[in-house]
């Protein structure tokens, strides 16, 4: 269905909304709480919070762009769980993107007066300047977590050329970011 | 734990940037089969992101190119094996030397001819996903021959070793830093190598004697590490492909490339490293290459049988490729070995069954009798014949 359609389903208050969302977005919502979360019981909690999110946002907001809302909704959800989970339940290759990206800016170096959202601004200037190939295999690895394996796979690459890819870009981002002043 | 404000940050990148990621890669794709002039419509090309199976008519390519009419496409399966059923090296991902950790560079166990001295003992630590139950080891350590233990080690229990890589962020500054660390000159054989012009090659060759190119290459210990993405750029640049396997560094079919304006560049430490070592050496190298060197068949990636799965027995399988066959009386039938944890387990766990249609991946060679004893995968696949959509 179309994601208009969907919307005005939201605006209606009409339950179909959700069934409609998981059959066009369920699986990639799985896919982002999963890589997350590496457990599929707390990723499926994990949707349907997302759905009661979008449910409970959806009137007032009209989402220009509904997948990249529910996109955000299903990583914020999911990233505020992996906060409370257990040590052995996480997931090494997210714990391994999370070490990865904080060498970036680590919290202790960043500005105090900035938010997250400037800081995501930023970030998308950044990746606007970056090759198309480049800018969508860090935002895999990094937004969506997928895995190196995932990503070689989806883009046919060498997961060597993944991991060098994503070694310069953090590179480059650091750099962007001392030199905007985000990173003190 | 505490989310970094970093990756928080990246959850507010703009709309649009998210939906082309989220859309970009997978697309529906078609594969081609590419007819090869006089020769008939079944000595083919398959080409698709994932894993196009031909099947093995490598070995059959010398006798009878139109031996087969169909072809088989499928994809392994990315399973997560139960316990039980993984090896050493798929539990033990990570071991713990020095202080340090040292992830798994290669799956397979290594010969024990690469060993030196014994190091010591290292931790090897592994989860049980299914069950959350971690579980640890003490694995023996081995020096792995003239290679820096700072770097690669060989770390295993009961004759199985396997190559774990301690992956810092330095990279050697120059090429006589990198040789001298893993032990290139001994490590290292240039051997077959493919020439290339940008992503176009024109042929395969194999020289005997690959001593004069490492004896060029230790002369060249001074060349400076290039330090930027994608400093060797294939497009437009003429080169030799060299195929590099290696028990010892833990690699399997990467490669070295040596270009005419004077790189060196490889994949073999994961991290792409290239070097300049200038027009002169990279051009002895090359033409010591293309002087010396006989021309050789195109060696897959990955050596495959396919066909259907006639009978299961007690430690092997036998596979007969006659529904790939033009005709059928040039069948032929493989006994493949299921001794190995890794053949062993998507028989047991997949759900394959007798009548299936199926490939095997295979290293080593194919015996006069069609036995094949070190296959180490097997999954269903869907049997094709020409310009057909693969399903996502």
């Amino acid at each position: 269905m179309d994601d208009l359609k969907i919307i005005e389903l939201y605006f209606k208050r009409n339950e179909q909304a959700i069934k409609e969302t998981d059959t066009k977005y369920g699986k990639l919502c799985r896919s982002i709480a999963y890589n997350i979360l590496n457990n599929s019981e707390d990723s499926e909690e994990c949707v349907n919070d997302t759905y009661v999110g979008i449910w409970n946002a959806i009137p007032p907001a009209r989402p220009n762009n509904l997948m990249a809302f529910i996109c955000k909704i299903a990583r914020n959800l999911s990233l505020r769980r992996l906060e409370f989970m257990k040590r052995e339940k996480r997931s090494a290759d997210m714990l391994v993107s999370l070490e990865e990206l904080e060498t970036v800016l680590p919290d202790e170096k960043c500005a105090v007066d900035m938010s997250d959202d400037d800081i995501g601004k930023l970030i998308s200037s950044f990746l606007r300047s970056q090759k198309e190939e480049s800018r969508n295999v860090f935002i895999r690895k990094y937004y969506f977590f997928d895995s190196i394996t995932e990503i070689a796979k989806r883009y046919s690459f060498t997961e060597s050329k993944v991991k060098n890819m994503l070694f310069y870009t953090r590179n480059k981002l650091k750099d962007y970011l001392i030199k905007e002043g985000v990173e003190i | 734990m505490k989310v970094p404000k970093i990756i928080k940050a990246v959850g507010y990148i703009d709309d649009d940037l998210i939906t082309a990621a989220a859309e970009s890669g997978r697309r529906s794709r078609r594969f081609n089969l590419l007819k090869c002039g006089t020769v008939a419509a079944c000595f083919a090309v398959l080409i698709i992101a994932g894993t196009a199976i031909l099947p093995s008519f490598f070995k059959e390519s010398t006798t009878s190119h139109n031996k087969y009419k169909y072809f088989i496409s499928g994809e392994e399966a990315d399973i997560e094996w139960p316990w039980e059923y993984k090896t050493a090296s798929e539990k033990y991902t990570a071991v713990y030397y020095n202080g340090k950790e040292y992830a798994i560079k290669l799956m397979n166990p290594v010969s024990e001819d690469v060993l030196s001295e014994e190091l010591g003992y290292c931790d090897a630590e592994g989860t049980d996903s299914y069950t959350d139950r971690k579980y640890t080891e003490t694995f023996k350590v081995y020096k792995i021959n003239d290679v820096s233990e700072e770097k690669l080690i060989a770390a295993g229990k009961d004759g199985a070793y396997y190559v774990y890589a301690y992956n810092d962020a330095s990279r050697p500054l120059s090429l006589g830093e990198m040789m001298e660390l893993y032990g290139l000159p001994q490590n290292l054989k240039l051997n077959d190598f493919t020439v290339c012009k940008g992503f176009d090659e024109a042929g395969n060759f194999r020289i005997s004697d690959d001593s004069y190119i490492l004896d060029i290459l230790s002369e060249c210990k001074d060349a400076a590490l290039c330090d930027e993405f994608d400093s060797f750029e294939r497009n437009d640049r003429s080169y030799l492909s060299f195929t590099v396997t290696s028990d010892a560094l833990g690699v399997y079919k990467r490669v070295v490339c040596i270009s005419e304006d004077g790189y060196f560049t490889t994949n073999i430490f994961d991290f792409s490293y290239t070097y300049f070592i200038g027009k002169d050496a990279a051009g002895k190298i090359i033409d010591y290459a293309k002087n010396n060197s006989v021309e050789i068949e195109f060696n897959p990636y990955t050596s495959t049988v396919s066909g259907t799965l006639t009978e299961i027995g007690d430690g092997y399988v036998l596979i007969d490729d006659s529904i790939l066959c033009t005709n059928k009386e040039d069948r032929t039938i493989y006994k493949v070995y299921t001794n190995d944890m890794r053949i062993k387990r998507c028989i047991e766990c997949t759900g394959i069954t007798v009548g299936d249609t199926v490939a095997v991946n295979y290293d080593g060679e194919i015996s006069e009798a069609n036995e094949i004893s070190r296959a180490y995968s097997m999954y269903k696949g869907t049997l094709v014949d020409g310009d057909i959509a693969i399903p996502e």
